[in-house]
């Protein structure tokens, strides 16, 4: 359950920047994920929704851009499953790549401030 | 409406959190070594093994992650190894903070290399920095060789892969030329050893592999 260190980290963030720009309410939060950090978007969720309740994140829409890990073949180029890395590539190769991204970022958020026409 | 364009890492804190703990450790000339691995993976059985072989010429002590006992702690101490038990208290992962606080309980001017056995979990402490400059994965031949596929994060980090309990790979489906392949495609400068704790077999390499990593972080602090 490392998706509530990361949730407590993201509404941190974004109450900072809704801070400093005198916000009245987040909307919407982004955030990019990549597949190394093997988070698990329902806890991740859950966690978030239950850290914001009563601050001005409760009820934000949280937006995620996950960034896929692969296994590529080191021959022909291709992408295989993680299952199938350890067997042989149609291509007859036994040499794989792995690329996978350990993004965890709050790319941008969306704020409500006093003078938002309603 | 207004957007607004963060792009702030949300690992920033903890980072904040690392390098407090790599300024003491610096500052102390101490090595910190982070021992991950599944539960039942043999991390307190290896560490049990090194310290044996590794307490006469270098000063050890061990940090004890647990979610809960002090079993782990009891076992270090009887080697005579100075050894603080950290509970999580159900946390699946240790983090900087509590290992900081944890290294100021020990006499670190006596010590040149700290072990931190992590809370057994292939998936969580990979996630967190705790300071560490070497980070070493347990994986038993009884979990099976797809692991390292499985858990990429985890394994991709590692500067050594410690293959254990050798002894049961007659019972177990496990290749060891599978995690040597899978481990050159996620981080091809990481050592894997091949041992087995109770038959004490293939310990020297760990040990020499050890005494190097402790030997290259105090040159580097100099």
């Amino acid at each position: 359950m490392h998706e509530l260190s990361i949730a407590q980290a993201l509404l941190d963030t974004a109450l900072t920047t809704a801070a400093e720009h005198g916000a009245k309410r987040i909307a919407t939060i982004r955030l990019r994920i990549g597949g190394l950090r093997q988070v698990v978007e329902e806890s991740l969720r859950q966690a978030f929704d239950i850290l914001s309740e009563g601050s001005i994140a409760e009820g934000s829409v949280v937006r995620i851009d996950w960034v896929p890990s692969v296994w590529r073949c080191g021959v022909c180029g291709c992408v295989v499953g993680a299952e199938d890395a350890a067997d042989t590539c149609s291509c007859g190769s036994r040499e794989f790549s792995f690329e996978g991204s350990d993004d965890l970022v709050l790319t941008s958020v969306d704020l409500e401030c006093d003078d938002d026409e309603d | 409406m207004m957007r607004i364009e963060v792009l702030k890492r949300l690992q920033e804190q903890s980072e904040a959190e690392a390098d407090e703990v790599r300024q003491v450790l610096a500052q102390n000339r101490v090595t910190l070594i982070n021992v991950m691995g599944s539960p039942g993976s043999g991390k307190t059985t290896l560490l049990e093994a090194t310290l044996k072989r590794l307490t006469t010429d270098l000063k050890c002590a061990v940090l004890e992650g647990d979610l809960a006992t002090l079993q782990d702690a009891e076992r270090i101490a009887d080697l005579g190894v100075p050894v603080a038990q950290l509970l999580t208290e159900g946390g699946c992962h240790l983090k900087p903070n509590l290992v900081h606080s944890a290294l100021l309980r020990l006499d670190l001017s006596a010590i040149d290399c700290v072990f931190v056995e992590n809370v057994g979990n292939l998936v969580c402490p990979a996630n967190f920095d705790l300071g560490e400059h070497t980070r070493v994965v347990v994986l038993s031949v009884a979990e099976g060789d797809d692991k390292t596929s499985k858990y990429p994060y985890m394994f991709k980090q590692a500067d050594a892969v410690v293959v254990s309990k050798l002894d049961l790979l007659p019972l177990c489906r496990f290749d060891p030329a599978r995690t040597r392949r899978e481990m050159h495609a996620l981080n091809p400068k990481a050592a894997v050893f091949e041992i087995s704790a109770v038959q004490e077999t293939g310990l020297e390499a760990w040990v020499r592999w050890v005494h190097h990593a402790v030997e290259q972080c105090s040159t580097g602090l100099r």
